[in-house]
């Protein structure tokens, strides 16, 4: 678990770098657009080599159901200018709830609350200016 | 008046049921209704997003108390001693007064706000950008030195902070840098999603259900505390008051610091200090007056430097951006009965949050017993649908994507989400200011430092980094 911290440094570095490396870095009288990236760049490789071993211990992360509910909202974003938004955040809001490990009963019955709060919020409330049904249906 | 009255109350009734749930703090539950608030006068943008703030610290000590479940990471040092309070049939009394000591401390930091930051604003107006570019490195070695976790991890989040402000557009009109030719990016990566995904999301999905093990709350019973407890905690908030709005100012002084600050105080100087262990008023008293002082008074250089000193200030400063409300000395010679507005509504919000507070006890219990498979379901889909309804872009539902993952991952790295969010908002001033005072300069850095501020700022982060140095020896 202890190479994740010096890992997630170490691409941070290395990108800033080679960002860096296609501005000038100019002088100390006109420091240039690469400068500050460079440094940053630097900074995080040797932080990376200085992250002292985490003593206390990560707290456990619940990683499929994570990536599930990244998953769905990865899906929204693919979906939503097709589906409107109200199909798909109850894509978002079914999933999530499946995801932690809810059965489709309470996965349906999430959907139906997050569909009449959506409508009822966004919509009739604050008026925003949505698609929110699918493409073809009348607004 | 009515609008901000309106407001006040919304965002007291936010914050409190965020202060109550543990997993979205107040940051991201502020960056979520900052879409929202484009509706309203910018006093009344203000004064929500502002309240929330403020009401997750009250919300916070009421499940604190009951429970022994902080919603908020302030809350942590009053449940030492409240939940002691209420497992000896004292659940009532430490609830007032909680709710008492944090209403003297937000009308006291109210009072300060008022008076100091024209002050300070004033002051700025004689800032070069040598000063400026100080003041912002001393805060960075502040988030670095003063917080609980090791300095090395946050400076490494702090660094990745930074890189993730040098996205967008260069000072000076320069080239745009990181953004792969995507327009979207041209602006830099947005603070909403940023926030929303580390603070929110990230935080709700490493633990989805470390909150259903909640056992039934003791009942509150009478809320009237007797005279002894009374008059114990009238200094203790006092002095919580004094410690938090000092803390408040500080960049990286946030309100659990300022908490733990002020039950050292306490255990030290308060006449029930022998109780500790047994349910000590003075432990619910100080640091819920520390909290919410220091929470207010973090208004002071937000508004009068555009400096926050929280990642909620974070957030409040992105409500200023998007109301087009200036922070310094612009506020206040352009839209000066803004200030006034502003303060009005925090007064609002500190009254309307003991009223709200102490009846609804009940309802917010009931909430926070809410099985998590229903919540959190709920506050996802709202967390996306708040980021993309903010500009309508696919771009930042994928950044909110993006953010949450990096959250996730930094949790499995031990490492901080706090400081990415200083880093991404203080990079960038601190780039801009280091460039121009050295394009000024003409390269000669004594010439850069030619008033008291830089080199006393200097000196200030030189004493925090040996302070550290020392307490790491000992």
């Amino acid at each position: 678990m202890h190479v994740i911290g010096p890992i997630v440094l170490l691409t941070g570095g290395v990108f800033l770098l080679a960002g860096a490396a296609v501005w000038p870095l100019g002088s100390v009288t006109r420091p240039g657009p690469g400068l500050f990236p460079f440094l940053g760049g630097m900074g995080l490789m040797a932080l990376a080599a200085l992250l002292p071993r985490p003593t206390p211990r990560a707290d456990g992360i619940a990683r499929l159901p994570s990536m599930l509910v990244l998953g769905a909202t990865a899906a929204f974003a693919l979906g939503v200018d097709r589906l409107g938004v109200l199909p798909s955040a109850c894509l978002v809001a079914v999933a999530s709830a499946l995801a932690l490990g809810g059965g489709w009963r309470l996965a349906i019955a999430v959907g139906l609350v997050v569909a009449s709060g959506v409508t009822l919020v966004f919509v009739v409330a604050l008026r925003v200016p949505f698609a929110v049904l699918p493409v073809g249906f009348p607004p | 008046m009515i609008d901000l009255a309106g407001a006040a109350l919304a965002g007291a009734l936010v914050g409190t049921l965020v202060g109550v749930l543990p997993g979205i703090g107040p940051a991201a539950a502020m960056a979520l209704l900052l879409p929202l608030s484009f509706g309203l006068e910018p006093s009344a943008a203000i004064t929500l997003l502002a309240s929330i703030y403020f009401g997750s610290q009250y919300g916070s000590s009421t499940t604190a108390i009951l429970l022994r479940i902080p919603g908020e990471a302030s809350g942590v040092v009053t449940a030492e001693e409240g939940h002691r309070m209420a497992l000896a049939g004292r659940a009532g009394p430490a609830l007032a007064i909680a709710a008492l000591a944090s209403l003297v401390a937000g009308l006291a930091s109210a009072g300060l706000v008022w008076l100091a930051t024209p002050i300070l604003a004033g002051w700025a107006l004689t800032l070069s950008s040598a000063d400026v570019a100080a003041i912002v490195l001393l805060a960075c070695v502040a988030v670095v030195t003063v917080g609980a976790d090791s300095a090395r991890r946050t400076a490494a989040s702090l660094m990745l902070g930074f890189g993730i402000g040098f996205v967008g557009s260069d000072f000076g009109g320069g080239p745009p840098r990181f953004t792969f030719g995507l327009s979207d990016l041209r602006d830099g990566l947005g603070l909403v999603p940023l926030v929303v995904g580390l603070f929110g999301l990230a935080e709700l999905l490493a633990a989805p259900g470390s909150r259903d093990r909640a056992a039934a709350p003791p009942s509150p019973g009478s809320l009237m505390p007797s005279r002894a407890e009374l008059s114990c905690a009238i200094l203790s908030t006092i002095r919580g008051t004094a410690v938090g709005s000092a803390i408040g100012l500080l960049p990286g002084g946030s309100t659990l610091l300022a908490a733990l600050a002020a039950r050292s105080v306490e255990r030290r100087f308060a006449s029930d200090r022998l109780r500790y262990g047994q349910g000590a008023v003075s432990g619910v008293a100080g640091p819920e007056a520390a909290n919410n002082a220091a929470a207010q008074a973090g208004l002071i250089p937000l508004i009068g430097l555009g400096l926050p000193a929280n990642p909620a200030m974070a957030v409040l400063m992105g409500g200023f951006m998007l109301h087009g409300v200036p922070a310094g000395a612009l506020l206040f010679t352009r839209q000066p009965d803004l200030f006034t507005a502003i303060i009005v509504g925090m007064v609002l919000a500190n009254l309307m949050l003991v009223v709200l507070n102490l009846p609804l006890i009940g309802i917010w219990v009931r909430i926070l017993r809410t099985p998590s498979i229903w919540l959190v379901p709920i506050v996802v889909t709202v967390s996306v649908l708040g980021v993309y309804a903010q500009n309508r872009a696919l771009a930042d539902v994928w950044l909110l994507v993006g953010f949450t993952a990096l959250g996730l991952v930094l949790k499995a790295a031990v490492l901080p989400t706090p400081p990415v969010i200083f880093g991404a908002l203080l990079g960038p001033l601190l780039e801009d200011n280091l460039r121009r005072a050295l394009l000024q300069a003409r390269g000669e850095i004594v010439a850069m430092a030619d008033g008291p501020v830089a080199p006393v700022c200097m000196a200030m982060a030189l004493v925090l980094l040996l302070m550290r140095i020392g307490r790491r020896a000992t």
